[in-house]
């Protein structure tokens, strides 16, 4: 299984953690990312207020790089970009004005998949219990999916009620829980704006997910992850109450199943301490 | 009884907007899902339901001096519920670029702003070196993220050397041959 690779500039920042476990879980499982080439910023949350043409260019110059490949990448927000700039690319008169300013031609037919849908689909749950050999028992997982891995739609999931995340997690052992943030905001896009708004959702949902029974919160995007992970005293201090939920990226809880150290995977480099998790795995 | 005619009070406006995002916008019934759907609304000076009224009834002014479209998370739920199958999280940022694109000035454009041209000039996001950039002009701003950022540098998260991107002359041709100031659709 190839891919070519996006990881996006969070992953190579202050999310290096999760790209230490994405690089661990794929070389157990075979999984081979062949990172872009000299691969650029997609324009994250900044994309909104550009013109399509310029939004679509940022991730087209991107994708037009795959060498025929399928594009993975492990960030809701890259996800999101790359996707759209296909959708964009529909329209022949934008396809032709960003193709004119690029060096490498971009075609419009990249498949773009977010990793957690390479595994889930492509990877199969089969024959990811077949490579479990730490099944994590008596682990309580809240699945937290964000909203722009499974919106706006045309996705691998619902986008109201998306199940994959929970059912990767089952396969390795772990039992999720049923609550009603699944998809809702974590707030990150607007941090920048209204801080307090980013917070505030992001406690609901640390809340809401406690309520629900998690141990511990798992995400497929860097910026939940700092929301739900970093920012965690932040909330817990501006609003005075003790949260202590652990965040883990899945494929660090994958990787842990899978019996990989939890060095390798990171682990130590998660802001909230993760040790309610780590001690399900000598269960 | 009489039917009254109402005249959209900038109706260029309006077209504008429904030649970006469809012309679903006219279809809107106010049911109100979207405003209820949405993670931030409670911090917007109108909801998003108001707005689409508003740009219904061509308010240009009103719609471009409030604080929602830059409130909107993108997070797309209400675009996802909308029994109308408007496109409102388009039409969010259409009102984005257009603000861009009519002088508006304000401190998430300004980020916006830099953000790109640091794209555009650098190819990745370094966030030490876009951090320190943006704080010199605005310290205020630098002394809210010096805590994060003291705790990812506690962890080894942050990088503190800028990656080295190659071939990124195309980039720049498309920041110069592409209209960045929102413009018209």
């Amino acid at each position: 299984m190839r891919y070519a690779y996006y990881p996006g500039c969070f992953l190579h920042g202050s999310s290096l953690d999760y790209e230490i476990s994405v690089q661990a879980i794929c070389r157990v499982l075979g999984i081979e990312l062949l990172e872009i080439k000299n691969w650029t910023c997609c324009g994250a949350t900044h994309t909104a207020t550009i013109t399509n043409e310029l939004a679509a260019g940022l991730s087209a110059r991107n994708l037009a790089r795959r060498d025929g490949l399928e594009v993975t990448t492990p960030c809701n927000i890259c996800y999101y970009n790359l996707k759209r700039a296909n959708h964009l690319f529909r329209d022949p008169a934008l396809k032709s004005k960003v193709n004119d300013a690029l060096a490498t031609k971009y075609d419009g037919n990249g498949k773009v998949k977010h990793l957690l849908e390479v595994i889930y689909s492509d990877y199969g749950l089969d024959a990811l219990k077949e490579k479990v050999k730490k099944p994590l028992k008596g682990l309580k997982a809240a699945a937290y999916y964000g909203c722009l891995l499974t919106r706006p739609g045309d996705g691998f999931d619902s986008p109201e009620y998306p199940v994959s995340l929970d059912k990767v997690l089952m396969a390795i052992g772990v039992e999720t829980v049923d609550y009603y943030y699944k998809t809702k905001c974590c707030g990150g896009p607007i941090f920048f704006q209204e801080d307090e708004a980013a917070l505030s959702l992001s406690r609901e949902l640390l809340i809401k997910a406690k309520e629900g029974g998690g141990d511990c919160i798992v995400t497929a995007c860097p910026l939940c992850h700092v929301q739900l992970d970093a920012r965690q005293p932040k909330i817990e201090e501006k609003y005075g109450e003790h949260l202590g939920i652990p965040v883990l990226y899945f494929t660090q809880i994958l990787g842990l199943s899978l019996g990989i150290p939890p060095h390798q995977l990171g682990i130590s480099k998660l802001i909230v301490r993760p040790e309610k998790v780590l001690s399900f795995l000598r269960s | 009884m009489e039917k009254m005619e109402i005249e959209p009070r900038d109706s260029d406006f309006t077209k504008n907007i429904l030649v970006r995002v469809g012309s679903e916008v006219l279809t809107c019934m106010q049911c109100g899902t979207c405003s209820g759907s949405c993670p931030t609304s409670s911090w917007m000076d109108h909801s998003p339901r108001e707005i689409i009224r508003m740009i219904q009834l061509g308010m240009k002014d009103e719609v471009l001096a409030s604080n929602t479209p830059w409130l909107c998370a993108t997070c797309y739920h209400c675009t996802v519920r909308c029994p109308r199958e408007i496109k409102i999280t388009e039409v969010m940022n259409a009102l984005r670029s257009l603000a861009l694109s009519s002088g508006i000035k304000n401190r998430v454009i300004g980020f916006d702003c830099y953000f790109l041209e640091y794209v555009k000039n650098n190819g990745r996001i370094s966030e030490v070196s876009l951090m320190a950039g943006y704080g010199l002009k605005n310290p205020s701003e630098m002394i809210k993220q010096l805590p994060l950022a003291l705790a990812f540098l506690r962890k080894g998260r942050l990088p503190l050397l800028k990656e080295k991107v190659g071939e990124i002359e195309d980039l720049k041709n498309l920041f110069n041959m592409v209209d960045r100031k929102g413009g018209e659709a």
